[in-house]
């Protein structure tokens, strides 16, 4: 069956390995809707406190920094929430025949690649910013990056493949 | 209870397999097969077909004191 484009996301930033049937997909939903609940919360508590604040500490810094925690809340606290719970339901395990053992690994390997790669493009853009595209420090430091990123991850990946006899 | 576990076991096949076959999760098998989880029509059909067996037998009431 192919999977949507959403499903594909999904499966990329909640690290969801294993194969989502029915039973599966279900349980997702159920912790993206609870994730909806608590950011509907969430928006609501917080836009209401908003609308109680007199106006003489409404400046542009209060709002930049409403605007700020916003995002720490919605992709942060999102985020984490949907980790732990796919953890938890052991979706981001792999299960594999013993055959088919070595050609998972690789795409472990693959996997930390790509995440070394953006990972090591998001610090290089940031870096380049403060020090110049240039700089041998923005470059050395972005290759580090990418090591790190890319051993980190391909590790983390390695640990998620189930051989199963 | 149903009677997944004692067709796949008669067939000869693991829980891994049996998934593999029909395109779901090991764990889902297990679910199904300990009562936890109440699969979808399609599903049920897939794995009666899998089975060599038709739902009623599969899936109808089995007295456990028998």
């Amino acid at each position: 069956m192919k999977e949507s484009i959403l499903i594909k996301i999904m499966r990329y930033f909640f690290s969801i390995r294993g194969v989502l049937d029915e039973h599966n997909i279900r349980e997702v939903n159920k912790v993206a809707t609870s994730a909806f609940m608590y950011l509907w919360i969430y928006t609501g508590l917080a836009n209401a406190a908003l609308l109680m604040v007199s106006e003489q500490y409404l400046t542009h810094s209060t709002l930049i920094g409403f605007l700020f925690v916003n995002l720490i809340i919605a992709f942060g606290g999102v985020s984490l929430y949907v980790t732990r719970k796919v953890s938890k339901l052991k979706l981001n395990y792999r299960e594999v025949s013993v055959n088919e053992y070595p050609k998972a690994v690789h795409q472990a390997v693959i996997h930390g690649a790509w995440f070394g790669v953006i990972y090591g493009m998001f610090s290089y853009f940031m870096l380049a910013r403060f020090d110049g595209p240039f700089s041998l420090f923005s470059i050395l430091a972005t290759l580090v990056v990418i090591v790190i990123g890319w051993t980190s991850d391909t590790q983390k990946e390695i640990g998620h493949i189930v051989k199963v006899e | 209870m149903n009677r997944v576990r004692e067709f796949r076991k008669n067939r000869g096949l693991s829980q891994f397999t049996l998934a593999e076959k029909i395109g779901v999760a090991r764990q889902t098998i297990n679910l199904i097969e300990n009562g936890k989880y109440n699969p979808s029509l399609k599903l049920c059909i897939s794995l009666a077909e899998e089975l060599g067996t038709d739902l009623n037998t599969l899936f109808w009431k089995v007295d456990d004191t028998q």
